[in-house]
C-alpha cells in the first residue's frame, strides 16, 4: 500500500492518481465494429476530459477526412514552464493527402491557437473559417516567421460546401465573440452537429439572438450525433443574457464620475463591442490598452465588423487632454497578469495612465482557475489608490459563453438526436452533461462518452465509443521547442519548485581508493547556505565518510553506483534532519 | 464641539472629547510623546489575504496578543507547509505580554499556537473549552511537546488580562467555540469581531446585536471587524440553511454517503450527526483527528450523538451500504488523506460504488483549483454523484458579508472602525461601508501588517513606526529558516529548470583536466539533446581556456561568472529558455 508523507499530500500536485487505465470500464467502451466497410470516425484528439482548450475533433469516412479546430491551452500549475499545450496530429499522419478541409467554428485560442503550428505537419490543407477567425488566424500566422501561409476560405453562414462524401454548413450561434458559427455535417452515415462554443441567448448584443427554429427545423429532418459544449454542464438554470449586463453596465456608466476602466479578456469582443456603445452613449472616448486587445480591435476594423465610429477609440496620446469622466479605457489584466496595462496603471507604473481616486474599475470576466491570487493582488492595488472596483461577485458585470444546464436541455428539446457526444471539458462535466440529458428522455447507452484519441465508430445508425485509442498525448511548446518537452522533464520542474536541489561534486581517485579532497556541495531552493553552515558541514562530512566507506570496500566501485548509494543515503539522512526531499545530484569525476 | 455619530439615534453623546484640541495635535505635525493613556493596536498579520491573524493591543507595560493564526502559502511560494506571523516585536517587549487570547478554532487564527509557544513558553492561553478542545486535539499541538498556562473562558463572563479587562461573547459562526471580545482599554472599549455571522436574514430579534447593542453603548471606542466577505452582497448563509442542505444530501439512499469536513468543524459535524439519526442511518468516522476531536467533544458534552448512531470497524460490513455515512477526513490537518485515497481508489476500506454520494468543500489542497477539479474528475469515473459544498470548509460560507458588517457597525456605532481579516481591497470595501453611512475618513482606518496605530490623546494615528512583519516560513522541520533567495531559487526552477556545469582545470599547467560534465534537471531531456549539451561543453572550455591564459591570477569566481553569462545567451538563442546555470570550476 502506497503511503502518503503528510509533506507530501499537502503540497503535491501530482498526487491526484490518474484513472486512464480504467477509462474502457467508466466509459462503457465496446469492440470496434467488425467489418471491411467504410464507416463513420469520430476521433477527438483534444478536448475530451480536459478543460479549457486544445481543441480539435477528426471527422472521418474512408477516404475522407475533415478537422474542426485546432487549439491550444495554457498550461496547468503542475507544468511548470511550458508555454502552451497543442493538439497532437500524429494520427494524421500518411493521411495528410485525405484531409479535405479544416472548419474553424470561431475565433477563440482554444479553437485556433494550435494552427500556426499544427498545420504544417497536417500538409496544410485549406482551412475554412468565418471572415473574423480567418482574419485572426491570419495575423497570428504572420507572427509565426518559419509557418507557410494559410490556405484560407471565407466561410458563409448556411451555404453548403462539398468535401468527399461531406456536406458541410456554417450556422449562426450565439458566443461571446462575433462570427461564432456551429458546424452541420452531412455524412454517408447521417447529420453531424458540432456546437462548437455556444450559449442561447433571445437579447444578446451587436449579433442576432439564437434562430430556435433553425435549430428545430434540423431536428426535424434528423441529427444522428450532436457533438455539444459540456463546459458548463454543471451549472444550474440559464447564462444571464447579455441584456442584463449591458443594463448593469450602463447603470455603472451612467454614475461614475472620474476614468471608467473596464478589463475582460481580450477575445470577448462581443463585450468590448458593448463597452465602446455605452462609452459613445455617455459622451466617452475610448482607450484600448494591451496587445492583444488592440489587435483584435484593429481586426475587427479591417473587416469591417467595428459597429462604432472610427472617432471613437482613440490613441493614448490623443487622450491626454481628456478629461477623466469623458475616458474609457479597456484593457486585459483581468486575471492579475502583473506585466498587464491594467497592473501598471494600479501600481502607477503604466506610460500613459494610472488609476485614481474616483475611477471606476470593472472586471467583466470571471476568475480563471489558479489565478484567484494574482487577481486579488491587482484588486488590492486598485484599491489603494481608492478607486471603485465591481466585479461579478458583487453585480452581473460578466457572463460566460457557454450554454448551462436549461439551455443544453433546450438544445437536445429543439435537435432531438440520436446520439449525443459530450464535448469540451473534465469528465465530470461530461457526465453532468450526460446526466442531464437522461433527465431530458436520452437512453444512457445512446450518450457517447470519451476520452481524447478515442475513436468512436459509427456504422449503419449504430454508434460505439471503442476500445480503440490513437495518440493524442499532449504537445508542450517551451521557447522554440514544440513537442520535445517530455513528461520527465516537467516531473523535475515540479520536484526543484517543492524542495530545491542539492548538487555534490567529488573528485575521487580510483587507483588510490580515496577522495582528493572535500566533496564541494552545493543547495539551490533548499536551505539558504550563508544560514545553514551547519547542515551543509554535516551533509559534507556524511558524503566524505559515505564516499570513503564505499572504496574502501573494494566491491563494486563503478561511479554510478557510488553516485546511487550517495543520493539514497544523504536523501534518507535530508529527510530526517529536515522533514525536505531536496533533489540530489552526486557528480562523482574520476582522477 | 459635539460630534454626533453615524448610525447614531440617540443625540446623547456621551463621548465629550472635543475634536479641536486633537487637531490642534495634528496642526503640528510633530509626533508627540505618548501619553500613559496610549493605546497601540498592532496587526502583526491578518490584513494582507486570508490567514494568519494576529493582533497585539498594547497599553502601558502591557501586551494582550489576540489570535495565533498561519497562512497557507500562495502559488508563487512553491513547496513550502506554511506562513505564520513574524513575533520578533514580542521577543523584544517579551516581558510585556500579559496572555494571548484566541477568538475562532481555525487554522488562520490558531494554526500557529504550536510554534509560537516555542518562542514564548509558559504563555496564559484564553480560550473556551471547545476551541482548548480542538487546539489540543491537533497532533502538531502534541508532538511539538510545548507547554502553556490554560484559562478556559465561560461565554458572557468577563476576564482581566494585566491591566486588560475584557467581555467574550459567543458569535454565531460555522463552528463552536468562536467568540468576540469588548475589550476595556484606557482610551474606551474596543471590540474584536474578526469572525462572526449574524445568523439570520434580518436584523430583527438578533441575539449577538442585542447583546453588542447593549454592551457597546454609546462611547465604544473601536471597533475590529472581519472582512473576508465583506464584498459578497445580503447576509451569510444561516447555519439552519446548511443544515437543511446537509440533510438533504444525507437523506439519499441511493448509496453510501461520504462527507469531508475539518475537524475543528464542530458545529458542522454535530449538524451531520443530526441528519444521520434524522434518517435511521449510521455514522463511520475515518480519519485520525477527526476522530481525535470527536471523541473529546464528545466526552465534554460538546457534541451530542445516540450511543447507537456510530459504528466501530467491526461491525461496518453489516450496515447496508444506503445506510451509511462515512465522516472521512481531507487533506488538511495530520492525517492520512483518506478522501484523497477514496478518489484514487486506493481506500483500504472503502470504495467508491456507483450510487454513492461524495459531499466535500471542493478546494482540498489550497490554491490548487486544478488538483480539485482532478478529484472531481475521479470520483465521477468511479461512478459516485459529486456534491460540492461550499459550507463544509472553514472558510466559505461562513464569514460576515455586506450586511452582517453593516448591521454589526449599527450596532455598535464605535469611534474608530478598523476593518481586518482581508486583503487590502477587502478591508477598504468594508471600511467603505462605514463611509458610505457617513463616517468621515480619518476615522475609518485602514491598516498594514505591522503598522502601529496609535491612539492616544484625542487623536488617532498611523505611525511611522513599523515592526517586522517578514514573512516566517514553516517547511518541513524548520521554522523561518527559509529565506526569499531560497523561495526564489524554487520558482526560477520550476519554471526552466537547471543546468550545471562542472569542469576542473590545473592552475599550474593551465589546462582543462579531463572532460567538462554537464547535468540538467527540468530544462530539456538529457539523452536526446548530446548536440546542444556538446556545444555547451565546447563554449564552456573555451571560456575557461581563454581566461586562464590571459591573465596570471586565477580568479575561480569570475570563472564562473563568465561561464554562466555566457551559456546562459547561448541557451536563450538555441532554445528560448533560461534555465539556472550552475557552473562548478574547479582546480586540481
Amino acid at each position: 500500500m502506497k503511503s502518503y508523507q503528510h509533506s507530501e499530500i499537502k503540497r503535491g500536485t501530482t498526487f491526484v492518481t490518474d484513472l486512464s487505465h480504467k477509462s474502457n470500464e467508466y466509459l462503457n467502451a465496446k469492440e470496434p465494429f467488425k467489418t471491411k466497410d467504410n464507416l463513420l470516425k469520430i476521433i477527438p484528439l483534444g478536448g475530451s476530459e480536459e478543460i479549457g482548450g486544445r481543441n480539435m475533433t477528426v471527422i472521418e469516412y474512408g477516404k475522407d477526412i475533415l478537422v474542426i479546430d485546432i487549439g491550444m491551452k495554457f498550461p496547468e500549475e503542475d507544468q511548470p514552464g511550458v508555454d502552451y499545450i497543442i493538439p497532437n496530429p500524429s494520427y494524421l499522419k500518411g493521411k495528410e493527402d485525405n484531409i479535405r478541409a479544416v472548419l474553424i467554428t470561431h475565433g477563440h485560442m482554444d479553437h485556433i491557437g494550435g494552427v500556426s503550428q499544427v498545420m504544417s505537419m497536417i500538409g496544410n490543407p485549406p482551412i475554412y473559417a468565418p471572415a473574423l477567425p480567418l482574419a485572426m488566424m491570419q495575423r497570428r500566422q504572420s507572427e509565426f516567421t518559419t509557418a507557410p501561409p494559410l490556405n484560407g476560405k471565407v466561410a458563409k453562414l448556411n451555404e453548403k460546401l462539398k468535401f468527399g462524401a461531406f456536406t458541410v454548413t456554417f450556422l449562426h450561434i450565439n458566443h461571446s465573440i462575433p462570427d461564432s458559427t456551429m458546424i452541420k455535417i452531412e455524412t454517408p452515415e447521417g447529420v453531424i452537429l458540432h456546437t462548437g462554443d455556444f450559449k442561447i441567448d433571445a437579447t444578446p448584443i451587436g449579433e442576432e439572438p439564437a434562430d430556435l427554429e433553425m435549430y428545430r427545423k434540423i431536428g426535424d429532418e434528423g441529427v444522428l450525433v450532436l457533438l455539444s459544449d459540456s463546459t458548463s454542464a454543471s451549472r444550474p438554470g440559464r447564462v444571464t443574457s447579455e441584456m442584463t449586463i449591458q443594463n448593469n453596465i450602463d447603470h455603472i456608466f451612467e454614475n461614475a464620475t472620474g476614468k471608467i476602466i473596464v478589463t475582460t479578456f481580450s477575445s470577448t469582443l462581443n463585450r468590448i463591442q458593448q463597452m465602446i456603445h455605452l462609452s459613445e452613449k455617455y459622451n466617452r472616448k475610448v482607450v484600448i490598452e494591451g496587445f492583444s486587445m488592440k489587435t483584435n480591435v484593429q481586426i475587427l476594423h479591417e473587416i469591417g465588423y467595428a459597429h462604432f465610429s472610427p472617432q471613437t477609440v482613440i490613441s493614448a496620446q490623443e487622450a491626454r487632454n481628456i478629461p477623466s469622466e469623458n475616458l474609457t479605457i479597456i484593457c486585459t489584466g483581468a486575471q492579475g497578469d502583473e506585466r498587464s496595462a491594467l497592473t501598471r496603471m494600479a501600481n502607477r507604473e503604466h506610460r500613459n495612465f494610472h488609476i485614481e481616486k474616483g475611477d471606476t474599475v470593472v472586471f467583466s470576466s470571471s476568475v480563471v482557475p489558479g489565478n484567484e491570487e494574482s487577481v486579488q493582488k491587482v484588486k488590492d492595488a486598485i484599491a489603494r489608490q481608492r478607486a471603485h472596483i465591481i466585479h461579478y461577485k458583487m453585480m452581473e458585470v460578466h457572463v460566460s459563453g457557454h450554454a448551462q444546464r436549461d439551455d443544453l436541455k433546450q438544445l437536445l428539446d429543439l435537435i432531438r438526436p440520436k446520439y449525443l457526444q459530450p464535448i469540451y471539458g473534465d469528465f465530470y462535466s461530461l457526465k453532468s452533461h450526460r446526466d442531464l440529458a437522461i433527465e431530458v428522455g436520452m437512453k444512457k447507452d445512446n450518450i457517447l462518452l470519451t476520452d481524447n484519441g478515442r475513436i468512436i465508430e459509427i456504422y449503419k445508425g449504430e454508434a460505439r465509443v471503442t476500445t480503440e485509442k490513437v495518440n493524442a498525448s499532449t504537445m508542450m511548446v517551451d521557447g522554440l521547442g514544440v513537442g520535445d518537452l517530455k513528461e520527465v522533464v516537467i516531473r523535475d520542474r515540479q520536484s526543484l519548485a517543492q524542495d530545491g536541489i542539492v548538487t555534490i561534486v567529488a573528485l575521487v581517485d580510483f587507483k588510490q581508493g580515496k577522495l582528493i579532497r572535500e566533496p564541494e556541495i552545493i543547495s539551490k531552493g533548499f536551505v539558504h547556505i550563508q544560514t545553514s553552515t551547519k547542515l551543509i558541514q554535516s551533509i559534507q562530512a556524511r558524503v566524505q565518510d559515505h564516499i570513503e566507506k564505499k572504496l574502501s570496500h573494494g566491491e563494486d566501485q563503478s561511479i554510478e553506483y557510488i553516485q546511487q548509494s550517495i543520493r539514497e543515503d544523504l536523501g534518507l539522512f535530508l529527510f530526517r534532519t529536515t522533514h525536505r526531499r531536496p533533489m540530489i545530484i552526486p557528480v562523482i569525476i574520476e582522477i | 464641539m459635539q460630534s454626533k455619530r453615524p448610525y447614531s439615534n440617540n443625540s446623547h453623546n456621551k463621548n465629550n472629547r472635543s475634536r479641536t484640541q486633537g487637531k490642534s495635535f495634528a496642526q503640528k505635525r510633530t509626533i508627540p510623546e505618548t501619553s500613559r493613556q496610549a493605546l497601540k493596536v498592532i496587526p502583526l498579520g491578518g490584513l494582507d489575504g486570508v490567514g494568519k491573524n494576529m493582533y497585539i493591543f498594547e497599553q502601558e507595560n502591557d501586551i494582550l496578543i489576540v489570535d495565533m493564526g498561519l497562512q497557507m502559502p500562495g502559488a508563487n511560494q512553491p513547496g513550502i507547509d506554511y506562513i505564520i506571523p513574524n513575533t520578533q516585536y514580542l521577543m523584544d517587549n517579551s516581558s510585556k505580554i500579559k496572555g494571548v487570547v484566541l477568538t475562532s478554532p481555525h487554522p488562520d487564527h490558531i494554526g500557529a499556537v504550536p510554534y509560537l509557544l516555542h518562542l514564548f513558553p509558559n504563555l496564559h492561553i484564553y480560550a473556551t473549552e471547545a476551541l482548548f478542545a480542538i487546539l489540543e486535539s491537533r497532533q502538531d499541538f502534541y508532538s511539538q511537546g510545548v507547554k502553556y498556562k490554560k484559562h478556559i473562558i465561560k461565554p458572557y463572563n468577563s476576564i482581566r488580562v494585566g491591566s486588560f479587562k475584557m467581555h467574550a461573547f459567543p458569535t454565531p459562526f460555522n463552528v463552536m467555540g468562536a467568540i468576540g471580545l469588548c475589550v476595556y482599554t484606557m482610551q474606551g472599549k474596543v471590540f474584536y469581531l474578526s469572525s462572526y455571522k449574524l445568523d439570520s436574514e434580518s436584523v430583527e430579534k438578533n441575539d449577538l446585536l442585542d447583546y453588542i447593542k447593549e454592551l457597546a453603548g454609546a462611547d465604544t471606542f473601536a471597533l475590529l471587524s472581519g472582512s473576508s466577505a465583506t464584498e459578497s452582497q445580503g447576509f451569510a448563509p444561516t447555519e439552519a440553511s446548511i443544515a437543511e442542505h446537509i440533510d438533504s444530501v444525507i437523506a439519499r439512499k441511493t448509496g453510501t454517503v461520504f462527507v469531508s469536513t475539518f475537524p475543528s468543524m464542530i458545529g458542522r459535524i454535530q449538524q451531520i450527526v443530526n441528519a444521520v439519526e434524522a434518517h435511521n442511518k449510521h455514522l463511520f468516522i475515518e480519519g485520525k483527528s477527526l476522530l481525535n476531536t470527536f471523541n473529546t467533544c464528545r466526552k465534554k458534552g460538546l457534541i451530542q450523538i445516540k450511543s447507537g448512531t456510530i459504528v466501530g470497524p467491526s461491525l461496518l460490513s453489516d450496515i447496508p451500504k444506503e445506510q451509511l455515512v462515512v465522516l472521512i477526513s481531507g487533506s488538511h490537518g495530520d492525517d492520512i488523506p483518506h478522501l484523497m485515497r477514496l478518489a484514487n481508489n486506493e481506500h483500504s476500506v472503502f470504495s467508491i460504488k456507483e450510487g454513492d454520494i461524495v459531499m466535500y468543500p471542493g478546494a482540498l489542497i489550497p490554491g490548487n483549483a486544478r488538483s480539485a477539479a482532478r478529484v472531481n474528475d475521479n470520483f465521477a469515473k468511479l461512478g459516485a454523484f459529486v456534491e460540492y459544498y461550499q459550507p463544509l470548509d472553514t472558510r466559505f460560507g461562513a464569514y460576515a458579508r455586506y450586511e452582517d458588517n453593516l448591521a454589526v457597525l449599527k450596532a455598535i456605532r464605535p469611534k474608530y472602525y478598523i476593518p481586518i481579516s482581508g486583503s487590502h481591497h477587502l478591508l477598504r470595501s468594508n471600511g467603505d461601508i462605514a463611509i458610505k453611512g457617513g463616517y468621515p475618513d480619518r476615522n475609518v482606518i485602514i491598516g498594514m501588517n505591522g503598522k502601529v496605530i496609535l491612539f492616544d490623546y484625542k487623536q488617532r494615528r498611523i505611525t511611522p513606526e513599523k515592526v517586522p512583519t517578514a514573512n516566517v516560513i514553516v517547511d518541513g522541520l524548520g521554522v523561518g529558516d527559509l529565506t526569499n533567495v531560497v523561495i526564489h531559487d524554487r520558482q526560477t526552477m520550476s519554471e526552466e529548470g537547471i543546468l550545471h556545469i562542472v569542469a576542473l582545470f590545473n592552475a599550474d599547467t593551465r589546462e582543462i583536466s579531463g572532460d567538462i560534465v554537464v547535468v540538467s534537471k527540468g530544462f530539456v531531456d538529457n539523452e536526446s539533446s548530446d548536440k546542444l549539451f556538446n556545444e555547451v561543453k565546447e563554449q564552456t572550455r573555451l571560456i575557461i581556456l581563454t581566461l586562464l591564459q590571459q591573465s596570471d591570477e586565477v580568479n575561480i569566481a569570475y570563472i564562473q561568472d563568465e561561464v554562466r553569462e555566457n551559456i546562459s545567451r547561448l541557451l536563450l538563442t538555441k532554445t528560448e529558455r533560461r534555465p539556472m546555470i550552475l557552473p562548478i570550476i574547479m582546480n586540481i
